[in-house]
């Protein structure tokens, strides 16, 4: 299978990948490109098919058909090999599309990005590899949101606080407010926590000028 | 700039409206009419794959039936307001800019209504004046409208500007993506009219604006009207954050400031994209290859979505460095932000409303 996904720019015209013939729920969808008489139509016809049996939503079908054929028909592949779940499915369409559209590039284009061909060819199980891709892609779609985020992750740890103490980003760096939680049983639990905060208060506004985009992101 | 309209609906009561007959008369019998009991009626959506723009292309003169003026939306959602006053007189524009919030707003009647009884909106601005016997206001046309568009025949601004003129305390902002200021030239706005322009990069212009001018025909129609005696501002609203928003809005101010003085400019405001998630589905649905409409936004805690913060910032901050840079003491504010976020943005709390407002309406 990974060796199929990673060449599917061409046409399939040989047998059906052996992922494919191992009874997953994909099989049949994909029986007019194993049988070698693959054009748009029958793309379509499989991509519909196999649509009904996940239940995906009309607006998700319409989306992944637009993805082009030779795109829509990579996706298929990939959403069988790793076992997407409707949901997932869903939100892969939509991220692609995406991606797509920023870069002023092809789904064919981001479906064959080397992030997502390991992907497809990695090892573990289709589920871990199923939220890895999506993962992947939320990367790709907020590139400086997962670099800003990253930076900031990496900061927070670096405080290096007490594990009474908790400090959360903002969701989606929406804004510029950090949550600080503090666990305390005790008042000298307290007292430590906040002794811990007060030490890392200076390090705490480097935290708070990233946030603020003041640093190349 | 010429907007083509199917068709002109009259409602029976503003039949013998002065605006009704210049209507009928400057369409020249090249749009059919039709006479409607209720205006409201006609500018509901048509059943069509796209009833915005279906009603985009249908004018319906009628009264309006509510205020005309009123304050800004800024100005009770918690944001840092510039006390600007909206005065209503008509309801959507014939051009389709893929971020409009105009397809949410209007969904329900999108056809292009003008109020034939506009004489009420003097009305209630001289009790505005009435009862507030010292301060100056800044009046836009713009909110739910382009000021402009439909000008060559409508001649609103005719009258606006006459009556502006006869008022002190009265600043007149008609704002526009278009370049329609021959009716402009032709008056002598006594400094108490502004027209002002939204501004945008040449790629988002191309991008997402629809049937507008281009940023350097408003640039230009900017300066025409700036010699005949108006005043002139600009709005960057919205900003995008597009991956090169920063060089590409810092050029776009360059070309600004190399066909206008800083002093000859009265204002710049600076707001970034915020949609909130129906409209946001409504563009992307209209708009689905319009890459301005997929950036990096996220559900903000007022519940629009808007540039990350972090992205946002950095860019408010770095347009504010360039403004003041290049155009030192040009009074420029951030719009449909909160008081908070224009501090860290700007580096210092909003002025109040009424100060900012005051400043603005005088500027």
């Amino acid at each position: 299978m990974p060796k199929q996904v990673a060449d599917s720019t061409h046409e399939m015209a040989g047998p059906v990948p052996a992922t494919f013939q191992q009874g997953d729920c994909g099989r049949a969808a994909l029986a007019p490109v194993a049988d070698g008489c693959e054009n748009g139509a029958d793309h379509e016809a499989a991509i519909r098919r196999y649509a009904v049996q996940r239940r995906l939503p009309e607006r998700s079908v319409e989306a992944w058909l637009k993805l082009g054929a030779e795109g829509a028909r990579m996706l298929l592949e990939l959403s069988v090999a790793l076992k997407l779940r409707t949901g997932q499915l869903a939100a892969v369409i939509e991220l692609v599309a995406e991606i797509a559209l920023r870069e002023g590039t092809t789904a064919v284009s981001v479906l064959k990005r080397g992030e997502i061909t390991s992907i497809a060819k990695g090892v573990g199980s289709a589920p871990e590899r199923a939220s890895k891709l999506l993962n992947v892609l939320r990367i790709l779609r907020y590139p400086e949101l997962n670099r800003a985020l990253a930076k900031l992750q990496s900061a927070v740890e670096a405080l290096r606080l007490p594990r009474s103490v908790t400090v959360g980003l903002p969701k989606d760096l929406s804004s510029g407010q950090l949550s600080i939680e503090i666990r305390a049983g005790s008042l000298a639990e307290l007292d430590e926590a906040v002794r811990a905060l007060r030490e890392a208060s200076a390090r705490f506004s480097e935290i708070f000028d990233s946030l603020e985009g003041a640093d190349e992101l | 700039m010429n907007f083509e309209i199917d068709a002109l609906f009259i409602e029976d009561a503003v039949r013998s409206s002065e605006l009704a007959q210049r209507l009928v008369a400057r369409l020249n019998s090249k749009v059919p009419v039709s006479y409607v009991m209720d205006g409201r009626q006609a500018a509901r959506p048509l059943p069509v794959d796209d009833a915005f723009v279906a009603g985009k292309r249908r004018l319906v003169v009628m009264n309006r039936r509510s205020r005309f003026l009123s304050p800004c939306p800024a100005a009770g959602a918690g944001l840092a307001c510039c006390g600007y006053l909206v005065l209503v007189l008509a309801s959507n524009c014939p051009m389709n800019c893929s971020y409009c919030f105009l397809q949410e707003y209007v969904a329900d009647n999108p056809g292009l209504q003008i109020y034939a009884n506009y004489a009420q909106a003097f009305e209630e601005l001289e009790r505005l004046l009435r009862t507030n016997s010292a301060r100056h206001f800044r009046i836009g046309t713009g909110e739910l409208a382009d000021s402009l568009a439909f000008d060559r025949v409508t001649g609103l601004s005719v009258d606006l500007v006459e009556f502006f003129r006869r008022h002190e305390r009265l600043t007149l902002e008609l704002k526009t993506k278009t370049d329609e200021i021959d009716n402009l030239l032709r008056m002598d706005p006594l400094g108490r009219v502004l027209v002002s322009w939204t501004l945008s990069p040449s790629r988002v212009y191309r991008s997402s604006e629809h049937g507008t001018a281009a940023p350097q025909a408003r640039i230009d129609a900017a300066c025409r009207v700036r010699e005949a005696g108006y005043r002139v501002g600009f709005h960057l609203d919205p900003i995008i954050a597009y991956p090169q928003a920063e060089t590409e809005y810092r050029e776009l101010l360059s070309m600004l400031f190399d066909a206008l003085a800083p002093g000859e400019i009265s204002f710049l405001s600076v707001g970034g994209l915020r949609m909130t998630p129906g409209l946001r589905a409504i563009a992307r649905r209209r708009f689905p290859n319009d890459p301005m409409l997929v950036g990096e936004e996220v559900l903000s805690p007022d519940g629009r979505y808007r540039a990350c913060y972090p992205m946002r910032l950095r860019l408010y901050r770095s347009l504010a460095a360039h403004i003041q840079a290049k155009a030192p003491g040009l009074t420029h504010y951030l719009c449909m932000e909160t008081p908070a976020v224009v501090a860290r943005a700007l580096g210092t709390a909003p002025p109040s409303p009424a100060v900012l407002g005051e400043r603005l309406a005088t500027a």
